[in-house]
């Protein structure tokens, strides 16, 4: 064939290591492959030495990340009389008053999903130089860097169907996204063990006046063996329901 | 009361997307120029190959417009003058009547007009200057008309013999 799709490289990145996986495209079959778990220090070295196993010399690196990673910020009745430019404005002053960091160490980006609503991100400046020099080193281009959360709310959203509060815990965080009275909110904490997520989750079910009861819960099952399960796009597949 | 729902933040610029406005702006250029260019082309070849075709122009140099005019005057001698002649006069002895003959020298066709008395004697009459071979040429009827004033030979028709197919059209 004259021309082969270049390999594309999926990365959930939190802050203590990186899922990696492979997806090639060829004759119009996609193929996922399970590359492995790495120290996030390690990810470029396991990216260069998966990618010299690859026969083609480009490829595109997609990194989703993990909601330790993410301060979220939810802005409420912003109207459609506002700039992209102006939401990343507010939410960036808001963010920095809230963490108490400087505005400039913070990337700021955000989508508008409700009529009057919209959800903002911010990662630290550095996160992202790191992901960008890693693609560099690797030769790869890189694609997107979004948060995990997003793109997993909507790839699991049959499973979540009516669900008003979702609540993910994560190897090193615990976060809890509900759309209360048609208003969205994302809020997160550290939490690094069972004990410590289960006791955060209720601290944020009760900060939003809910009950625990009515929160979906799922749960990222990092060690999942390679070929338990059939590979999804956004590491949607290593996503378990916890029953409450 | 309205579902938790996704969403979809990018902290990635979209240059590729604009990279992909950016090639197909300059292919769709590419392509405009590329077609002006063919037709260019296809206009110069058009004209040069009429201008081979033409005599020379006046602003030619002297010796260039002699050796036209003898190559015309040489085509004009090859012309099968006798043999047309001959063919249009014994259309007087049938139902038909030569109106008027021309041959011009630029574009070396030759057309009758004649009027007959129906569409059979015009046949007739198409057949008899067939006879007559013009090399490269084809005798065709070009145009008829009716004139109800002549009530003799009321079926007028244009006969050419030019190069190429002429599209005929009926005019009654």
């Amino acid at each position: 064939m004259w021309w082969e799709a270049p390999t594309s490289w999926e990365v959930y990145l939190d802050t203590e290591r990186a899922i990696v996986r492979r997806r090639d495209r060829s004759n119009l079959r996609v193929t996922w492959k399970h590359v492995g778990v790495v120290p996030r220090s390690g990810l470029a070295d396991a990216l260069r030495a998966a990618n010299a196993k690859s026969p083609r010399a480009t490829g595109s690196l997609s990194v989703v990340l993990g909601s330790s990673l993410c301060r979220f910020e939810t802005l409420h009745q912003v109207g459609s009389v506002w700039r992209t430019s102006d939401l990343v404005a507010l939410a960036r002053s808001r963010i920095e008053q809230r963490m108490r960091e400087s505005g400039s160490s913070l990337r700021v980006t955000t989508e508008a999903i409700w009529d009057s609503s919209a959800i903002a991100c911010a990662i630290r400046t550095d996160v992202y130089a790191n992901i960008e020099s890693t693609a560099a080193s690797c030769g790869l281009i890189l694609a997107s860097v979004r948060p995990w959360i997003g793109e997993l709310l909507i790839g699991i959203r049959r499973q979540l169907k009516d669900a008003q509060a979702v609540a993910l815990q994560e190897a090193d965080s615990v976060t809890l996204a509900i759309a209360q009275d048609g208003l969205p909110s994302i809020q997160t904490l550290p939490a690094r063990d069972e004990p410590s997520s289960n006791e955060c989750l209720r601290l944020l079910a009760v900060n939003s006046a809910i009950p625990l009861s009515s929160v979906r819960r799922f749960r990222l099952n990092l060690y999942s063996e390679k070929g338990e399960r059939r590979i999804r796009h956004s590491f949607t597949d290593l996503v378990v329901p916890v029953s409450t | 009361m309205i579902p938790m729902r996704g969403f979809r933040i990018e902290f990635v610029e979209r240059r590729r997307r604009r990279a992909a406005w950016v090639v197909l702006a300059v292919s769709v250029g590419f392509f405009a120029w590329s077609w002006n260019h063919f037709e260019e082309r296809s206009e110069a070849a058009k004209l040069a190959a009429a201008a081979a075709a033409k005599p020379a122009a006046v602003d030619d140099p002297p010796e260039v417009q002699q050796q036209a005019d003898a190559r015309l005057r040489r085509r004009a001698l090859d012309y099968p003058w006798p043999a047309v002649l001959t063919e249009l006069e014994a259309f007087a002895d049938q139902d038909t009547s030569v109106l008027r003959f021309e041959h011009l020298r630029s574009d070396e066709n030759t057309r009758v007009t004649i009027r007959t008395k129906d569409f059979t004697s015009l046949e007739h009459a198409l057949a008899r200057v067939r006879r007559v071979a013009l090399p490269g040429r084809e005798w065709k009827i070009v145009s008829t008309s009716r004139d109800a004033t002549d009530a003799s030979h009321p079926l007028h028709a244009e006969l050419t013999a030019a190069k190429g197919a002429i599209e005929g059209r009926m005019v009654q």
